[in-house]
């Protein structure tokens, strides 16, 4: 019964992290692939940022991508931390083309721009990849 | 940025170095400002997207400590229906 009584409080306690831990989404290949495409795009045209007209569409491109990894994300359940990221990761991608299409952009912008989308895409797929197969 | 460094004691290696990008790119934003080779905007809107960076390290490390507990979780149970088994 003392025993009993334990392991009742134990899950009382932490109950909720523990079952949401348990029910998390897992690895999806899918998800990784779509965010290793962001990242992808991103290393690769950012030599491109000294061409405006180039850039413009490697914007378009760019947010094409960021927005289906989001969709992707979306409905699958348990997935709030994937999606969080998803969102975040459109919105710094949203700024770039968004500027491409209203004014001229500087080079260094544009450079750091394409540096932080790298990074932030990293930092995602790696979290993504340590999900529980 | 060494009050920032401090914080970093608290994250794993790898959110460390994650972090410390972050910090780095914060001082070549200003770098870029002071220097005039970004205008105004461009500055405004690159350290929101470091806000944003930062958000999705926070989620990022969320993420990393749930899989850790289901990797528990995982290996509980696994013990337990052994145990079971042998019982």
């Amino acid at each position: 019964m003392k025993k009993l009584l334990i392991v009742l409080l134990f899950a009382t306690l932490s109950g909720c992290a523990m079952l949401d831990a348990y029910n998390m989404a897992k690895f999806d290949s899918n998800e990784y692939q779509l965010v290793a495409k962001v990242r992808t795009i991103a290393e690769v045209t950012k030599a491109d940022c000294s061409d405006a007209s180039l850039m413009k569409g490697n914007a378009n491109t760019l947010l094409i991508a960021a927005t289906e990894f989001k969709n992707f994300t979306a409905n699958i359940i348990h997935n709030e931390e994937s999606l969080g990221m998803a969102k975040n990761l459109l919105l710094e991608v949203k700024g770039l083309q968004e500027r491409y299409k209203k004014e001229v952009v500087s080079e260094y912008y544009c450079t750091t721009k394409m540096t932080i989308i790298e990074q932030s895409a990293t930092t995602v797929q790696t979290a993504l990849g340590a999900k529980p197969r | 940025m060494n009050e920032i460094l401090n914080k970093l004691n608290g994250y794993d290696a790898k959110e460390s170095v994650e972090l410390q990008l972050i910090a780095n790119t914060v001082l070549d934003i200003t770098k870029l400002y002071e220097e005039q080779k970004i205008s105004q905007s461009e500055y405004q809107e690159l350290l929101g997207d470091i806000q944003l960076e930062s958000a999705i390290t926070s989620d990022a490390s969320a993420l990393n400590a749930k899989a850790q507990l289901k990797l528990i979780i995982d290996t509980a149970i696994t013990i337990a229906a052994t145990a079971a088994k042998a019982v």
